[in-house]
């Protein structure tokens, strides 16, 4: 296991409201953490400060070495006009074709493939966006709120790849309000 | 308040000497008068942007709040003096062209400057997140600044190719030193005054964008 | 280098994808230019001016209006459906993603307008000898538009196009002047070969510095 980033003290603050406090959590490689609060906590906010998409207000990012990421949040980038196919060429990167058919087999997502996206139910489009975790290969991969959506069953087939992923070595971070049944490092915010 | 009142003591004594002692124009009569405010105000709303600039570039690379806290004043400030130069260069033109508008270099870049101080102040206030909004309207003054002397540049073009520029009386250096030094003394009055106004407007802005601070009780 | 060349390939190759499928947004604004184009005469009397006068009076005008229109929007989509985002995760910059977003506008928007105008300029009867000039300058004149109204649309993102309009207006109307002078200098049949010079260079800067400043503006909404 090897140490990814180092989050420092971290504080963020809108317009002198204080959404994180004196956040520290070091991250490892091979490790799953889980992000837990209410709504409003900072869950984002974190995942998008250690992206570097965000700048903290207080505190720093050390991060010990490059890695690529991958970050999959409450927004879906999918394009409403184009199908399900269409759109997965656009947003996948590197991937084999056998690998995307076998998981949109396993996300019961295959007959659909040339339904326009905006029919899809809201659950379909999360697993659409989720797709990435299974085919896409990246150090790191951020999940916000993944299961939200989903069935119990999608759930668990979610569930099982996240831990697939740390077993190859790979760092996966969620954030979630309730607790997960994993084996995972978590941090209450 | 000091400098409130010295800004109207020299307003004062710039005005009466304009208004009252200076000799009467040969071309334009008594209506050049109108210059101890028309001059003072546009110089103001050109300078006051060159200043904002400033501070854009202080707010974008050291991240000062309080430069942020200034630009917004400023704003304000720049755009009441642009108005002001507006509003008296019609006046102005009335006698003198027999219109109160005229498509002439000077008044279009005037407007266009008004409608940029506007666009900031709108682009500001249309945030609910400061901060953000703060660096936003710094990167438009920057983009604007650049462009002052393009549009001046332009629009001078634009309008010497319709017609004639039209003779100012600051344009010529032959202006007479009794209409001067009342000029200049306007001129100093409406810096006094302007600054003292930014004191209270940045007050104003500061009191309220940090008013969860715990400073802020113990100064109210 | 090779990678990244790909990258910016199949991103520009994934943009031109996307506005291709989404028909509405370039081909509204181009019927809307022509259904202008076609009622303009019917609004005013020819007799004291001439279709070439009249053409040349508004062309300006209205393909900047027609800018505004295709442009609409151009980046709120990406930004709320968090492609913006994973563009500037994925390059820790957003100025690919402009640069792509600018020159698939240019390929799907500005040609077939420039086109679209230089037949309505063979309709109004304006002189053929004026056409490749107009052409040059109708395509300069649009990537000035656009690149402001690019920055107009990435400030004001999510207050809507209009506040963007208002605000990058004044430092579109230099431009405006500039290519109005053009027309009267093609009108009175002086050569511009300057103007066209001065042009290209402006637009060429322009491209560079507000593809800089609109990615920075984009990335400080993402904050």
């Amino acid at each position: 296991m090897t140490n990814l980033i180092d989050i420092q003290n971290i504080s963020y603050s809108i317009n002198t409201e204080k959404i994180l406090r004196n956040v520290s959590l070091k991250i490892q490689s091979k490790m799953m953490y889980q992000f837990i609060g209410g709504n409003g906590v900072g869950k984002t906010t974190l995942l998008k400060i250690i992206l570097e998409i965000m700048a903290p207000s207080k505190g720093r990012i050390v991060k010990h070495q490059s890695f690529s990421k991958k970050y999959i949040g409450h927004k879906i980038p999918l394009k409403n006009y184009l199908t399900l196919d269409e759109n997965l060429k656009i947003y996948l990167n590197n991937f084999s074709e056998t690998k995307l058919i076998d998981t949109l087999k396993k996300l019961n997502l295959y007959d659909k493939r040339d339904t326009k996206f905006s029919s899809l139910s809201y659950g379909q489009q999360r697993k659409a966006a989720l797709i990435p975790i299974f085919i896409e290969t990246h150090e790191m991969f951020l999940l916000d709120e993944p299961f939200s959506g989903l069935d119990n069953a999608h759930i668990e087939i979610i569930k099982k790849e996240m831990i697939n992923l740390v077993s190859h070595g790979k760092t996966v971070i969620f954030t979630s309000h309730i607790p997960a049944e994993f084996e995972c490092e978590t941090l209450r915010l | 308040m000091v400098v409130f009142f010295a800004g109207l003591i020299f307003l004062a004594v710039g005005w009466i000497w304009g208004l009252f002692y200076s000799p009467t124009d040969a071309e334009q009569g008594d209506v050049y008068r109108i210059i101890y405010l028309h001059v003072p105000t546009s110089i103001y709303a050109q300078l006051i942007y060159w200043i904002m600039a400033f501070w854009a570039i202080i707010h974008l690379v050291w991240r000062v709040r309080l430069a942020a806290y200034l630009i917004k004043a400023a704003a304000y400030i720049g755009l009441l003096s642009t108005f002001l130069a507006l509003f008296s260069g019609s006046i102005w033109g009335i006698p003198t062209w027999g219109t109160w508008w005229q498509w002439d270099a000077r008044i279009t870049s005037t407007l266009i400057l008004f409608l940029m101080y506007l666009g900031l102040i709108t682009l500001h206030n249309s945030f609910n997140n400061f901060d953000k909004s703060d660096r936003l309207m710094s990167i438009l003054v920057i983009v604007g600044t650049i462009n002052l002397p393009i549009i001046k540049k332009s629009v001078d073009w634009w309008s010497t190719l319709h017609q004639p520029a039209s003779i100012t009386l600051t344009d010529s250096p032959s202006i007479d030193i009794t209409m001067f030094i009342p000029l200049m003394i306007s001129i100093i009055a409406f810096g006094f005054l302007y600054i003292s106004m930014g004191f209270l407007m940045s007050k104003i802005i500061i009191l309220t964008r940090e008013k969860n601070k715990t400073w802020i009780d113990q100064y109210v | 280098m090779r990678d990244a060349q790909t990258m910016i390939l199949k991103q520009i190759k994934d943009e031109q994808f996307k506005l291709q499928k989404e028909i509405r947004s370039w081909l509204g604004p181009l019927i809307l230019f022509s259904l202008i184009m076609i009622a303009f005469p019917l609004s005013i009397d020819l007799m004291n001016i001439g279709l070439a006068e009249l053409f040349l009076n508004i062309i300006i005008i209205t393909i900047l209006v027609t800018n505004y229109l295709s442009i609409d929007d151009v980046f709120f989509e990406d930004f709320y459906d968090g492609t913006i985002e994973q563009s500037l995760i994925k390059d820790s910059n957003l100025y690919v993603y402009v640069a792509c977003k600018l020159i698939i506008t240019v390929l799907m928007k500005i040609l077939p307008l420039t086109l679209i105008s230089i037949v309505f300029a063979i309709a109004y009867k304006v002189n053929i000898s004026f056409l490749p000039d107009l052409c040059l300058l109708f395509i300069n004149m649009q990537i000035i538009f656009v690149n402001m109204l690019f920055f107009g649309n990435a400030i004001s993102i999510n207050k809507g196009s209009t506040l963007g309009l208002i605000l990058v207006m004044p430092i579109i109307f230099p431009a405006v002047i500039l290519f109005g002078q053009a027309l009267t200098f093609l009108r009175l049949e002086i050569p511009i070969f300057s103007i066209h010079f001065m042009a290209t260079g402006i637009s060429i800067i322009t491209c560079i510095l507000l593809t800089f400043v609109t990615a920075i503006t984009l990335k400080l909404h993402l904050e």
